[in-house]
């Protein structure tokens, strides 16, 4: 265990101020529920979960504004303020995945339009980073999840790499078409797909009319995950 | 745009409040690996094991980042590493 130091307690009161700040909507634990069935999830471990969890998401909302108010203060950015970059339209024809990005300690294959977006602070269950197409804001709304596309355009795809809300080893789990996903709502979604991969949750939000090309890049960026500690 | 309102201890808030900006400043500025770490443990107050396995990492793999994690935000802020 960690010894105590006196940073620690002064940064887990930075942090939990935060999140107190923004409190979550009354829907939001249920909304965050995993998306994909784990073989090992019990109700003790859903209960035990229960309150971090919680406490977790509260980070997506506070930490959304606190970019904003931290990218203000510490000058220009690449996105020149809050405001949405004009869109770009998202090419899914751009199949061959040529370029090798490494995140969070994990390392995948990806298309040369796809990018990727690293949220301020990990939460669990959260994302630890977002692989896009799409132009990507570096506000967020105040309420709800906050990701960082506001609608795919034609052939968008948003991959969301998220902590597991179920804490097991887990299983690699194929990709897996799903109703809905809490990161894809309003997005403009056509179809949702699901996976789990080096025990991390892979969701991915794909808009048409190529749905096929964009899940076959999908599938190959799931393929190419490698852990790189 | 939507500022964040810290919670205020009666005595001395902005002091407070000023550390606590002067801290996520700090942690803004480190790698996502280091923040991933740093605010499941401290954010979301999980154990070390627990942060492992949200990040499905061994344990030891966890102590390490969060070790240098903590060096790092230090150095950020020009505090003195204790250990």
């Amino acid at each position: 265990m960690t010894k105590e130091q006196p940073l620690e307690p002064r940064l887990r009161s930075a942090l939990q101020a935060a999140a107190r700040a923004h409190p979550l909507p009354a829907d939001f634990a249920s909304s965050m529920a995993p998306t994909l069935p784990d073989r090992r999830r019990t109700p003790d471990a859903v209960l035990r979960f229960i309150l971090p969890s919680l406490a977790a998401a509260a980070f997506v909302l506070a930490v959304a504004a606190l970019a904003v108010v931290l990218s203000l203060n510490q000058g220009p950015t690449s996105g020149g303020g809050p405001h949405p970059t004009p869109s770009d339209s998202g090419s899914a024809s751009a199949t061959v995945l040529g370029v090798v990005s490494t995140s969070s300690g994990v390392s995948f294959n990806h298309p040369a339009d796809w990018h990727v977006v690293q949220p301020l602070i990990a939460v669990r269950p959260g994302p630890l980073f977002f692989v896009s197409n799409a132009s990507t804001q570096s506000n967020c709304p105040s309420q709800g999840v906050c990701v960082p596309v506001g609608q795919l355009p034609a052939n968008g795809v948003l991959l969301i790499v998220s902590t597991s809300a179920v804490l097991s080893p887990g299983h690699d789990a194929p990709a897996v078409q799903i109703a809905q996903s809490p990161y894809c709502a309003g997005l403009g979604a056509d179809r949702i797909l699901a996976a789990r991969r080096l025990g991390l949750s892979i969701t991915g939000c794909f808009r048409g009319p190529d749905l096929a090309t964009s899940e076959s890049a999908f599938r190959a960026f799931l393929e190419s995950m490698r852990r790189v500690d | 745009m939507q500022l964040l309102e810290f919670d205020q201890p009666e005595s001395d808030p902005a002091p407070a409040a000023d550390q606590h900006l002067t801290l996520l400043a700090a942690l803004s500025r480190l790698s996502a690996d280091d923040r991933a770490v740093l605010s499941l443990r401290f954010g979301s107050d999980l154990e070390v094991p627990d942060v492992a396995a949200a990040l499905a990492i061994p344990l030891g793999t966890a102590k390490a980042r969060l070790h240098r994690a903590l060096g790092r935000l230090r150095a950020q802020l020009g505090e003195d590493d204790h250990d």
